[in-house]
């Protein structure tokens, strides 16, 4: 079959919080099936939750892979898609590990709860305050969801907030799929820029303010296997996704709050119900749209389908995170659900550094939002609210909300 | 019950620090996961049960 004739992966949204309606039929169907990818690659697509799973969790199936989801014609060769070096997320073991484990302590539920919550606490309180005194209509994107996620990861990296604009510029016309790979790749080499001058400043002075600091520190020590160029390319990697994720699933989750009086009256009265709720949220609206990609090392089989050596193959965890076999009712939120794990992170030793952070802002900001302003809703129809649909993460471009 | 690991393949993700906070911790230094009772009561299998289910490295065995 060539690529004309196959099947595409559904990409576009008919609903607000649904992934593309094709999937539905697509995962009762053919759960494991080759497609035509956006730029016109081709592969296998998986749209359910245990093969998705095993897909992620297959020591054959290689993390250093092409891209899949960028525009019409721009394919590129795995491990060529970024100017800089993306070192353990394009890695196998037994390097992965190695790179990984340098920041892994940094993100452990037990040091964000000592290290970061404080902090977290006091800068969401402080612009919780700046929302009261405000104007009664506000954009929460600008007011929180994108402010939060920025000092959280500037105060784990050592990265001056002041820059908060040019980071997220940058972070943005990087991965914004409408955007030409030129235009994506000018968003990267200002993150290059950046963190390199940053590297240098702090060699200079020699400042101990967090993670950055620390990998250089590393890379400093005499016969060390970490590269300046691994050090810039895992700042630059840490900056972007450290920040725009987060800015999406708070945005996300509180529109889905707003637009789910039960569920938000559930979470009102049980805020001890908190934890599962953002497992839910997390599950329920998995952002990274697009799904991620691995290359098979060697013919493999997965739910029934011969997948050759070299092969692409995405799972699109948006589609796996409603299946029914593995989840009752998929398609409503619901905060009591019982439910072991989720794909909202992937799976594997790949599975997202920066989960437990994550967590830790959706359980500090969503509570507080909603105990201190109870009358708050949206400032227009649930459908006027402008979604950036062509994002590596699905997210909300502007939330006007009326406290 | 007894549980064993194979900490080679632990990559610090904290799911079974968040599962079974009992019986598994993680090192300072690199998140990697550290046993705190090999032979935990039997009232924590479940929460053990859960957090070998959510390692996303199939980490953590158990025997019953």
């Amino acid at each position: 079959m060539t690529s004309s004739t196959l099947p595409s992966m559904p990409v576009e949204r008919t609903t607000l919080f649904d992934p593309p309606q094709e999937y539905t039929a697509l995962r009762e169907e053919h759960p494991v099936t080759k497609v035509r990818f956006p730029n016109g690659s081709t592969g296998w697509l998986v749209s359910r939750f245990e093969e998705g799973s095993e897909v992620f969790a297959h020591p054959k199936m290689s993390a250093r892979r092409p891209r899949h989801d960028t525009p019409e014609g721009e394919v590129a060769e795995a491990g060529n898609d970024a100017p800089f070096n993306p070192t353990f997320v394009m890695m196998d073991e037994p390097d992965h590990s190695q790179y990984r484990r340098l920041l892994s302590g940094r993100f452990t539920p037990k040091s964000i709860a000592k290290n970061l919550q404080p902090y977290l606490d006091r800068i969401v309180d402080e612009h919780l305050d700046a929302i009261e005194k405000g104007p009664k209509v506000f954009d929460f994107v600008e007011a929180l969801s994108l402010p939060i996620p920025c000092l959280v990861i500037c105060e784990l990296l050592g990265v001056p907030y002041a820059d908060r604009d040019g980071f997220h510029s940058a972070t943005e016309q990087m991965m914004d799929l409408a955007n030409s790979r030129e235009e994506r790749d000018k968003g990267a080499h200002w993150l290059i820029d950046y963190i390199t001058r940053l590297v240098a400043e702090k060699r200079r002075t020699g400042v101990q303010d967090g993670i950055l600091a620390e990998l250089i520190a590393t890379a400093d020590d005499e016969g060390s296997f970490l590269k300046d160029d691994e050090v810039i390319g895992m700042g630059v990697l840490l900056l972007f996704a450290g920040h725009d994720t987060t800015a999406s699933m708070l945005g996300l989750s509180t529109l889905t709050l707003l637009t789910h009086p039960e569920q938000r009256r559930d979470l009102e009265e049980h805020p001890e119900k908190i934890g599962p709720a953002v497992e839910e949220l997390l599950r329920y609206l998995t952002i990274v749209q697009f799904g991620l990609g691995r290359v098979a090392l060697e013919d493999v089989e997965i739910g029934g389908q011969q997948i050759a050596a070299g092969d692409l193959v995405v799972v699109a965890m948006p589609a796996a995170n409603r299946d029914p076999r593995a989840f009752d009712a998929p398609d409503a939120p619901d905060f009591d659900r019982k439910m072991t794990r989720h794909l909202a992170f992937g799976y594997g030793v790949h599975q997202c550094l920066g989960q437990n952070v994550a967590r830790a802002e959706l359980k500090t900001v969503l509570p507080r939002l909603f105990e201190r302003f109870p009358n708050l809703h949206l400032a227009v129809a649930p459908e006027e609210v402008p979604m950036d649909s062509l994002g590596t993460n699905y997210a909300v471009k502007k939330l006007m909300l009326r406290r | 019950m007894k549980i064993s690991l194979d900490v080679d393949k632990c990559c610090g993700a904290g799911q079974c620090v968040l599962a079974a906070p009992d019986v598994f911790d993680q090192r300072d230094e690199d998140g990697i996961v550290v046993l705190l009772d090999e032979n935990p009561p039997a009232e924590q299998l479940g929460q053990v049960r859960e957090a070998a289910a959510v390692c996303p490295a199939a980490v953590i065995e158990v025997q019953e």
